[in-house]
C-alpha cells in the first residue's frame, strides 16, 4: 500500500512512531497532572487531551513525510558521543579542553583531515572564545587555562 | 506617539558605537545569510548570549542589523547557485537562477537588492509609526484580549502549516507542555519537575533557542551525507557593478510588484505566527497568476515579489513583539530573549518605561534597511568567493563551540549546556520528521501569557467562560482563531471540489 502511494515504508514507520509518541506523552501528562491542585492541573490536562486527539489525527493525516534517508547512522552516533563527551569535559575538566575537543571532533567527523593544522585552528578558536567571553564580556568560563586567566 | 523620544533615539542611532554596531550587524547578516546552512535565527541564537554583557544601545543595533540583512543575504546563493541561503529565498532561486543562466546575474542581484531595500524600508517605517500606536492602544487590553490574541497567534501558525497542520499542532502542544515545567503561576505548585531542583524555575528560554536553531543545524551538518560542494556550482561569469544598477524603466516596471508584495508582507508580518514563507508564497502566486508561464523562466517580477515580501515581514514581525510582547515568529522570539536578558519587558509598557531603547530599535530597522543597499551591492560580487573559501567542517565546528559557550554563559552553569544539547537533538529530529519549529517556539513563549490571562479572566468574570466572547475585541480574535483552525479543512474541501470539477 505504502509503495503504491509513493511513500517509503521507513518514512511511514517514523510518522507512526511520532503518532505513538504523541499518544504516550498524552497519557503520561494526564497521569502526572492528576496529582496536582486544580488550578495547576487545568492547563496540563487540557494539553493532555489535545495531545491525545493530535495523536489520533497524526495517525490519520501525517502531513509531510519524515525523511531520514540522508542521515548516516554511524556519524549520528559519533556526533552524539562527541557532544556528550564535550559536555562532560566542560563540567569536570573545563570549557577550554571541552571546546577544543568539540572543535577537533566536529571537523574530523565531517571529513577534515586530522593534523597539526586542525589542532592549531582549534586552539586559536578556543583562545578567541576565551578572550571574547572571559575578557570582553566578563563571563567566567571554567578550565585549567581559562580559570586562572579570566578569574 | 512620543516624537521627542523618537528624535532623540534617531540622533543616538547615528552616534559612533550604535552606528558601527549596526553596520557590523548588517555586514554579518549579509555574510551569514549568503552561506547555505546558516541563517538569521542561528546567528541570533549565537549572538544573544554574547550581547547580554553589552549596553543595549550596542546590543540591539547589532541584532537588528543581522535580522534585517540575513534574509536578503540568502538571495545571493539562491540566485547564483540555486541554493537558497535561507528558507525565505527559496522562491527567489527559481527566476533568479534562470536569469543567471540567461547571463543576467548582475540584474538579478540588483533586483533582489532594490526589492529588499525598498520593501524593508517601507516595513521599517510601518514599525516606527505603527508599533507605538498599537502599544498605546494595547494598554487598554484586558486579560481576555491577551488570552484571545495569544490563542490567535498559535492558531495562525497551526492553520498556516500548509499540508502539515497536524505536525504543526503537535509542535505547538509540545511547546505548551515544555512551558508548563516549573512552578504554576496560580498555585505555585511545581509541575513536571520530578523533584529536580534545576527544573523548579522552568527551562531557560535562550539555551532552548540555541539548541533548536544552532545545535540542531550542527547535528544536521555532521550526520547527513555531504552534498556537492557549493563552490563547484558557481557560474564563474564576473558580475559587473554597473549591471546591478537598475534602469528607471525597470524600477517603474517593478514598482507595482514591490508595493503589492510589501503590503502583503506587512500584513502577514504583523499577524503573530503567520510567518515569512506564507508571505513569499502568496506574493509569488500573485506574480504567477499575472504572468502565467513566463514566471519561472527568469522573470524580474519573480525575483522582486518574494524578495520584497520576505523583507517586509522582517520589521513588521517586530510590531506584535514590541507593542504587545507577543513574538510574531521564531526570530522575534530570539529578540524577546535578548530584551529579557537586558532586563527589559516587551509589551505595551516598553515605549513608556524604556523609550530610549524601544525607539532606538525601531529606528535601527530603518537605518539597517538603508545600509543594506550599498553593502548588498558591494558584497554581492564577493559572495561566490566567500562561499568557496569557507570549509563546511570548520564552520560546523565553530558553530558548535559558540553554541555551547553561549548556553553556558547564560546562567554560568552546565545546566544551560545540557538544555541546549537536548533541544538540539529535538530540533534535529523535528527537522527530519518535518515537524516545524515555529509553532513550538511560539507556544513556549506564549504559554505563560495564555495561562496568566486565562486565570485573570476567570477571576474577573467569577469563573464564566462567556467573558471571552462578551468582550468585543476578544470575540473577534476568537472568531479569527476558529477560521484559521478550520482553514486546512476548508482548503482540502476546495481542492477536492476543484479536482472533481476538473475531472
Amino acid at each position: 500500500m505504502s509503495r503504491h502511494l509513493g511513500i517509503s515504508a521507513p518514512a511511514r514507520g517514523f510518522d507512526l512512531a511520532l503518532a505513538l509518541l504523541c499518544g504516550g506523552l498524552a497519557v503520561a501528562v494526564l497521569i502526572v497532572s492528576r496529582g496536582y491542585p486544580e488550578s495547576a492541573a487545568a492547563l496540563p490536562e487540557i494539553i493532555g487531551y489535545l495531545l491525545l486527539a493530535c495523536a489520533v489525527a497524526l495517525g490519520c493525516f501525517p502531513g509531510k513525510r519524515a525523511d531520514f534517508e540522508a542521515v548516516r547512522g554511524a556519524r549520528l552516533v559519533m556526533t552524539l558521543a562527541l557532544v556528550i563527551a564535550a559536555v562532560a569535559l566542560i563540567e569536570w575538566v573545563g570549557a577550554d579542553i571541552g571546546l577544543w575537543v568539540l572543535f577537533v571532533g566536529c571537523a574530523w567527523i565531517m571529513g577534515y583531515p586530522l593534523g597539526g593544522r586542525l589542532l592549531v585552528m582549534a586552539l586559536a578558536l578556543v583562545a578567541l572564545i576565551g578572550a571574547v567571553f572571559g575578557g570582553l564580556l566578563g563571563v567566567a568560563l571554567p578550565g585549567p587555562i581559562f580559570g586562572p586567566l579570566f578569574a | 506617539m512620543d516624537y521627542s523620544a523618537l528624535w532623540a533615539a534617531g540622533l543616538h542611532a547615528f552616534s559612533l558605537w550604535p552606528l558601527l554596531s549596526l553596520c557590523a550587524g548588517v555586514a554579518l547578516g549579509l555574510v551569514v545569510g549568503s552561506i547555505p546552512g546558516l541563517n538569521d535565527t542561528i546567528t541570533l541564537a549565537v549572538l544573544v548570549p554574547v550581547t547580554f554583557a553589552m549596553p543595549p544601545d550596542i546590543a540591539f543595533p547589532l541584532l537588528v542589523g543581522v535580522y534585517c540583512s540575513a534574509c536578503f543575504g540568502g538571495s545571493f546563493p539562491a540566485i547564483l547557485l540555486k541554493i537558497p541561503g535561507t528558507a525565505s529565498s527559496v522562491l527567489t532561486a527559481i527566476d533568479g537562477h534562470a536569469m543567471v543562466k540567461q547571463g543576467k546575474a548582475g540584474m538579478a542581484l540588483g533586483i533582489a537588492t532594490y526589492s529588499s531595500t525598498f520593501a524593508g524600508t517601507l516595513s521599517a517605517l510601518v514599525l516606527v509609526f505603527f508599533a507605538p500606536l498599537l502599544a498605546q492602544y494595547a494598554l487598554k487590553f484586558g486579560p481576555a484580549e491577551y488570552f484571545s490574541l495569544s490563542v490567535l497567534g498559535l492558531s495562525t501558525v497551526v492553520g498556516m502549516g500548509a499540508g502539515n497542520a497536524m505536525k504543526s499542532a503537535f509542535a505547538c502542544l509540545l511547546g505548551l507542555l515544555v512551558a508548563m515545567i516549573g512552578m504554576s503561576p496560580e498555585a505555585g505548585f511545581p509541575r513536571f519537575t520530578f523533584g529536580s531542583f534545576w527544573l523548579f524555575e522552568g527551562l531557560p528560554l535562550t539555551p532552548i533557542l540555541i539548541g533548536l536553531f544552532g545545535l540542531s543545524v550542527v547535528f544536521e551538518m555532521l550526520s547527513t551525507r555531504a552534498e556537492t560542494a557549493a563552490g563547484d556550482r558557481i557560474d564563474r561569469t564576473p558580475i559587473r557593478f554597473g549591471d546591478m544598477l537598475l534602469s528607471a524603466s525597470m524600477i517603474k516596471r517593478l514598482l507595482p510588484t514591490w508595493l503589492s508584495a510589501s503590503a502583503l508582507g506587512n500584513l502577514i508580518g504583523i499577524l503573530p505566527g503567520a510567518g515569512m514563507l506564507v508571505a513569499i508564497y502568496l506574493a509569488y502566486e500573485r506574480v504567477r497568476r499575472r504572468f502565467g508561464e513566463r514566471c519561472g523562466q527568469g522573470l524580474p517580477e519573480g525575483v522582486a515579489a518574494p524578495e520584497a515580501a520576505n523583507n517586509s515581514v522582517v520589521a513588521s514581525s517586530m510590531v506584535p513583539l514590541l507593542s504587545l510582547g507577543i513574538p510574531g515568529n521564531s526570530t522575534s522570539a530570539l529578540f524577546l530573549g535578548a530584551l529579557l536578558i537586558q532586563g527589559l519587558r516587551p509589551g505595551p509598557g516598553l515605549f513608556e518605561a524604556s523609550p530610549d531603547v524601544a525607539y532606538l530599535i525601531v529606528i535601527c530597522f530603518v537605518i539597517a534597511n538603508l545600509m543594506m543597499f550599498p553593502l548588498g551591492l558591494l558584497l554581492a560580487r564577493l559572495v561566490p568567493n566567500l562561499i568557496r573559501a569557507i570549509p563546511q567542517p570548520l564552520l560546523a565546528a565553530s558553530i558548535a563551540c559558540l553554541c555551547l559557550t553561549g548556553a553556558y554563559a547564560i546562567g554560568n552553569s552546565v545546566f544551560g549546556v545540557v538544555v541546549a544539547v537536548c533541544f538540539g537533538g529535538i530540533g534535529f529530529v523535528f527537522n527530519r520528521l518535518q515537524v516545524p519549529l515555529s509553532p513550538f517556539i511560539l507556544a513556549l513563549v506564549l504559554a505563560p501569557v495564555i495561562e496568566r490571562a486565562f486565570f485573570q479572566s476567570m477571576a474577573l468574570s467569577s469563573g464564566s467562560f462567556t467573558y471571552f466572547v462578551t468582550q468585543p475585541l476578544s470575540a473577534g480574535m476568537l472568531l479569527f482563531t476558529l477560521l484559521f483552525l478550520l482553514w486546512p479543512l476548508g482548503r482540502r474541501y476546495i481542492r477536492r471540489r476543484q479536482q472533481a470539477l476538473a475531472s
